[in-house]
């Protein structure tokens, strides 16, 4: 294991009757980075999470949470990671400060410490004004925000999330990208499982990719190196272009996909070469398409995962061929 | 530092209105009362306060306790709980304590007035009887904590009722034998031959059994709280039920002590057998994780994945076969010649049992399994033979139910039989389900 690496996760397999939920599964986690778990839905994101939560027993594989063994000595590892279940419940009975303070006290925080952790953290969660309120009397985003601070009370090293603004508002939502920018940049390593694509862009940094109880796709989103920073081109045409015309246009460019077209537009995806752009420009204009507008982005996530899954699916389908 | 799952226990329980409300409502009840029965006022208090105490922490108690767990599964914070660092221990005594915290409140009020006011009574030893109530208080609550972990672990919280009735038909048959003997003193109780005092009896059996209870607790603990432990508890405690029950035994005329160790190691692990098959998560995904364990040489790991029903099974199957041999050196003509071998094929049937079990949760969709099989043991055991025996065929009768014909040597093929049958085609089910996994998208 890299010493950079937070998270190793080595041919993980979980089973439920009849289902093989994860299949031989296996990636790393660098420290300090926060990686979007994203996947459709039954691709066993969350018996992943929870699997690395220690929280369920996988069939085979080993999952290793800062050099700890967390199947061996899943206690262990608890002190070391903060888990937020995307199905949580909240002690109702109590205030926002006992369930903070239960939370810190129940996490081995150290008793003089805990009142400062539960205001720290209340702090951080704009909680202040709560602190006092019964849990059942806070509404949906004020739970999910004690929900968090119960899960990073203890200052964990590696906060795991799963769907954690599913059931929120924008301002909500937007509050807690604010609040993972924040942990991230404190040195925190966050999972954060989702369904929505825009928000995990804005503080992601690395992607995994699940299909099926597979990993199809485990990357960085920054690193060039590892096929990130893919530009994003997108053609106009004046004129009807045919989709047999742009596939002929493309077809001896290395490097360059097309990912949608219709008769107006196509979007494709390159390398971040100036000289790929100039390339696919010139091929388009060649092939007679009256190309009237030619502009790049970057690839966003939304974008990066639909062309994984694109491929995951183009592989599957190759695969079941005889 | 305290236990912080006491400490949040006590936030929920412990309230100044609550603390002052107890002795208040408990107090008026008492007043309440000596006033209806003047010419006994303190006895009446006495016993009331008593079954006051039963009432409170053995009945509320329990249930209160099991709730502890219960509740968090349904609250869905169970896995905050599985997420903190508190030791399995931590967090049983935690539960015990502080979940309980305000039956045990009024309880001890309740305890203190009986103590006060026992000497009106015809009890010896108030005070043995005082401690033998606590420690089935703390049985039970122990129990009722074990019991919904244990059975919670089939993914269920909807079996909270299953909770309950194990816990009331517990109540009812060992709380009323123990107290009884604890009040009176004087009948004493003999046990593999010797003679105690009643009181003294109950009070060493309820502390024993609660330090099982206890433990149990905590083992069904260290399962929920992912912490891996082997069955080596279970066993221990198999084993230790099995010796005290002995004891009780007519032992002499040619039934040793051996014999009666024997004989009930087979009764308890039989029907603990059969108590964890229908309560233990069992499936094929079950059987595959042992295998890779066994694959893989991890022998730890493998025994702290087993269930506890195959081992309690060997456990009757050995201590059947003992039995029998055992048997078969006694006197000629004897009951216990001729009766020797019978828990052999018992012990078989209950192979077949599991084995049924198996193949319907090894069915493409094994939904009530556990309802299912019992509906075939019912036929099995009671319907087909009745019928059987009404039309007058017997011999076929004893084909399905090898009990009931004379000869105990013939009982064991047949139901051997039957086992190895059942188990080739839960086997056969039990592979194809295992290489027929699919994937989580259908794929």
């Amino acid at each position: 294991m890299n010493t950079s690496d937070v998270v190793r996760v080595s041919n993980l397999s979980y089973e439920y009757p009849g289902v093989r939920a994860l299949d031989d599964i296996s990636f790393t986690v660098p420290r300090g980075s926060v990686t979007a778990l994203v996947g459709p839905n039954g691709a066993g994101k969350s018996t992943l999470l929870r699997c690395m939560a220690a929280l369920d027993q996988p069939l085979d594989g080993e999952i290793h949470i800062d050099g700890i063994d967390v199947l061996e000595h899943p206690r262990e590892c608890h002190r070391r990671i903060g888990y937020l279940s995307d199905f949580f419940g909240l002690y109702g009975a109590l205030t926002v400060r006992q369930c903070l303070a239960y939370a810190a006290h129940s996490q081995g925080v150290a008793e003089p410490q805990v009142d400062r952790a539960v205001s720290f953290t209340a702090e951080r969660l704009n909680l202040m004004a709560k602190l006092d309120a019964a849990a059942s009397d806070l509404s949906r985003g004020q739970r999910q925000r004690v929900a968090i601070g119960q899960a990073l009370i203890h200052a964990p090293g590696l906060l795991i999330l799963d769907e954690p603004a599913s059931g929120l508002d924008p301002e909500a939502r937007h509050e807690l990208a604010t609040l993972f920018k924040q942990l991230r940049d404190s040195g925190m390593t966050l999972i954060v499982s989702s369904h929505i694509l825009a928000e995990l862009d804005e503080y992601s940094t690395h992607m995994l990719v699940m299909r099926g109880g597979r990993m199809v796709d485990s990357r960085a989103l920054d690193s060039t190196a590892a096929g990130i920073g893919k530009v994003h081109l997108r053609a106009g045409f004046a004129a009807p272009a045919t989709r047999s015309a742009i596939d002929a246009a493309i077809a001896t460019l290395p490097g360059i996909d097309v990912i949608t077209r219709d008769d107006a537009e196509a979007l494709f995806t390159a390398g971040p070469e100036p000289a790929e752009h100039a390339a696919l420009l010139q091929a388009l204009v060649s092939a007679g398409l009256a190309v009237s507008s030619f502009t790049s982005e970057r690839e966003n996530l939304h974008q990066s995962y639909l062309r994984t899954m694109q491929s995951a699916a183009g592989d599957a389908t190759s695969g079941e061929r005889p | 530092m305290m236990n912080p799952e006491l400490r949040r226990n006590l936030w929920l329980e412990i309230t100044p209105h609550r603390l002052l409300a107890m002795p208040v409502v408990l107090g008026l009840a008492f007043l309440a009362l000596s006033a209806i029965n003047r010419e006994n006022a303190i006895e009446t208090v006495s016993w009331t306060a008593l079954a006051g105490f039963g009432v409170l922490t053995i009945l509320w108690g329990t249930r209160l306790a099991a709730n502890s767990i219960l509740d968090e599964m349904a609250d869905k914070t169970w896995d905050w709980q599985r997420l903190s660092i508190l030791s399995p221990w931590t967090m049983t005594w935690g539960k015990l304590l502080g979940a309980t915290a305000f039956a045990w409140y009024g309880g001890l009020v309740c305890l203190a007035v009986f103590l006060a006011t026992a000497q009106a009574t015809s009890i010896a030893s108030p005070a043995k009887v005082a401690l033998i109530a606590l420690l089935l208080a703390v049985m039970l609550q122990a129990s009722g904590i074990a019991a919904a972990l244990h059975i919670s672990r089939k993914g269920v919280p909807q079996h909270r009722r299953s909770v309950g009735f194990l816990v009331i038909i517990v109540v009812l048959y060992v709380v009323p034998f123990v107290m009884a003997q604890g009040i009176e003193s004087a009948k004493p109780v003999t046990w593999y031959g010797m003679t105690f005092d009643g009181a003294n009896f109950s009070l060493v059996s309820a502390a024993l059994f609660a330090a099982w209870a206890v433990t149990g607790a905590w083992r069904a603990m260290c399962q929920g709280l992912a912490v891996r432990t082997t069955p080596l508890l279970w066993l221990l405690f198999l084993l230790c039920v099995s010796i005290y029950s002995a004891g009780f035994a007519g032992i002499g005329s040619g039934f040793s002590a051996l014999h009666a160790i024997l004989l009930s190691l087979m009764l308890w692990s039989l029907g603990l057998t059969y108590m964890m098959l229908f309560t233990e998560p069992t499936s094929p995904v079950v059987v595959r994780r042992v295998m890779r364990k066994l694959d893989l040489k991890q022998w730890r790991r493998a025994a702290e994945e087993v269930p506890c029903w195959p081992l309690t099974w060997l456990v009757a199957a050995g201590s059947a076969i003992a039995f029998a041999l055992l048997g078969a050196g006694a006197e000629p003509s004897t009951f216990l010649r001729e009766w020797a071998s019978t828990p052999i094929p018992l012990t078989l049937l209950a192979a077949r049992d599991a084995g049924l079990l198996m193949l319907f949760l090894a069915a493409p969709s094994p939904k009530r399994a556990e309802a299912t099989t019992l509906v075939y043991m019912l036929v099995l055991y009671w319907v087909l033979p009745g019928l059987l025996y009404a039309v007058d065929l017997a011999v076929v009768a004893n084909l399905v139910l090898p009990l009931g014909s004379g000869n105990t040597w013939l009982q064991i093929p047949v139901a051997l039989a039957q086992a190895l049958v059942v188990w080739w085609f839960a086997w056969q089910r039990v592979g194809q389900r295992l290489t027929s996994t699919r994937r989580a998208d259908g794929g």
